[in-house]
């Protein structure tokens, strides 16, 4: 059993990265760090009661792209199940209507399970699937002028997005604004964070999507992991340090070199 | 359904697949192959959700056209006529075959180009949002966008060399850097997050376990 050439160090980084991770996990019950709490996950009880008094409804997606087992969108479109899985929750909880749009069929079965879980939980029958999940397609411009038209036709006080976006972003965040829907939106394709923190209320900026989860659950161990995440962030600004004054004092690309083992 | 088939039995499928992947990604381990085994099998489920897609916006139009839902179940019978003809020419004609790819091209295509196009228009508000002074970060963000319209516009670049120059060393030295830090940002959390799903720590995904 060899290591494959070029994945050496970045084995040995994960290794760091999943020590560290393990590691704030298992002393939690001992010691918590203060997490920042991200504006974007706090504000989720306020859009929904936003819905609640006006007696709007909450429309939710995580995007049209891409697929679960996609490696750069995959865990995106988890970090927007995760959100999700806690709104509707709260929207059945406070009797809100909830529409999603799906355009990735392979998360239809788990968002169906958490809606009928989110009746269950509160006793209440489970309504027609098709009244709140609502496949409109796979294609880019066909699911966002459906998108576009349900928006105009249902007007939801509130508009959660979390996941992949494309092209679509621009029109996605203004049919919201055009209905007055306060938005909450969170991507991990950097090309379109602009559009979204110019046009949207709140924005989740790419690894805060991630992040999402561990705050949500509220779980000591998880929320603790994301102190790993600063502290990785912090090898890596220290390995960009080191590489730039590295070379511009010596010309030579040690770190890059030893990066690429 | 189980607290076993809930929680327990996903969580140890996740650890199990996860942990082989990482070990198939980073040595040679030879004769277990079956990563591409693994991925044919998300292709396929992927694949047979499209199904439950079907059958969700078959329902929910049916639906409509049922309840003569106000201004929208003429629309829901223009839908399913198309999704049936292009399911029967694509059946019978194969997905390859000129009638199927004319039913295409001559909808879906030009109604995306369409679409696309009109992205400039979506923008349009966006533009109009960022272009107000608010604060220093606002007027900070005026001047650059002033600079690079300048130096993208003919007249900047045929006459304003200096524009150009800073509008080009605003995209390759600021922008570029301030994205690769997101994009770093992101792959640290794209870590972090695959350790939490491999340590089963991340559950929030799962049936039952948010308990706001």
């Amino acid at each position: 059993m060899l290591l494959i050439e070029g994945r050496i160090t970045g084995l040995i980084l994960l290794i760091i990265m999943a020590f560290i991770s393990i590691y704030m996990a298992l002393i939690a019950e001992r010691w918590s760090p203060q997490i920042r709490q991200l504006a974007g996950i706090s504000v989720i009880p306020e859009l929904i009661g936003r819905c609640a008094e006006l007696g709007k409804p909450l429309h939710f997606t995580t995007g049209q792209g891409g697929s679960l087992a996609e490696t750069e969108v995959g865990p995106q479109i988890m970090a927007g199940l995760s959100v999700f899985n806690y709104v509707a929750r709260l929207c059945v909880k406070n009797g809100v209507k909830l529409i999603v749009s799906v355009g990735q069929t392979d998360t239809m079965g788990l968002l169906q399970e958490y809606v009928r879980d989110a009746y269950t939980a509160e006793g209440l029958p489970v309504p027609d699937m098709e009244e709140i999940l609502r496949f409109h397609s796979r294609n880019q411009f066909a699911f966002i002028s459906a998108v576009s038209g349900l928006m105009r036709r249902e007007l939801p006080a509130s508009n959660i997005v979390i996941g992949p976006i494309w092209a679509e972003s621009a029109q996605l965040v203004c049919s919201g604004l055009e209905v007055g829907a306060m938005q909450l939106i969170g991507t991990a394709r950097t090309s379109h964070i602009p559009f979204f923190a110019i046009l949207s209320d709140y924005v989740l900026m790419g690894e805060e999507i991630y992040a999402a989860g561990a705050q949500l659950s509220g779980d000591k161990q998880t929320t603790n992991t994301l102190a790993a995440q600063d502290v990785s962030k912090f090898i890596s600004i220290l390995l960009l340090i080191i590489g730039v004054v590295f070379f511009t004092m010596t010309g030579n690309n040690f770190i890059k070199n030893l990066l690429g083992m | 359904m189980s607290y076993f088939l809930r929680r327990t039995a996903p969580l140890w499928l996740t650890t199990i697949i996860s942990v082989y992947l990482f070990i198939n990604y980073y040595f040679n381990i030879g004769g277990l192959q079956i990563e591409q085994l693994l991925l044919s099998f998300a292709v396929v489920i992927t694949t047979a959700s499209l199904g439950l897609g079907l059958i969700n916006l078959s329902r929910s139009h049916i639906l409509r056209i049922q309840r003569m839902q106000k201004g929208q179940w003429y629309y829901s019978i223009i839908l399913l006529v198309s999704m049936i003809v292009t399911i029967v020419a694509g059946l019978f004609y194969g997905a390859d075959s000129s009638e199927f790819t004319l039913l295409y091209d001559s909808t879906v295509s030009p109604l995306g180009s369409t679409l696309m196009s009109l992205f400039i228009v979506w923008l349009a508000p966006g533009a109009f949002r960022a272009v107000r002074i608010k604060n220093v970060e606002s007027t900070a963000l005026i001047i650059t966008l002033m600079i690079i319209l300048i130096g993208g516009s003919p007249i900047g670049s045929a006459y304003l060399l200096d524009s150009l120059t800073i509008s080009s060393w605003l995209n390759s030295v600021l922008n570029a850097a301030a994205q690769r830090g997101l994009k770093i940002t992101i792959g640290i959390g794209l870590v972090i997050l695959g350790i939490r799903l491999l340590s089963g720590l991340e559950k929030t995904y799962l049936k039952g376990e948010i308990t706001e």
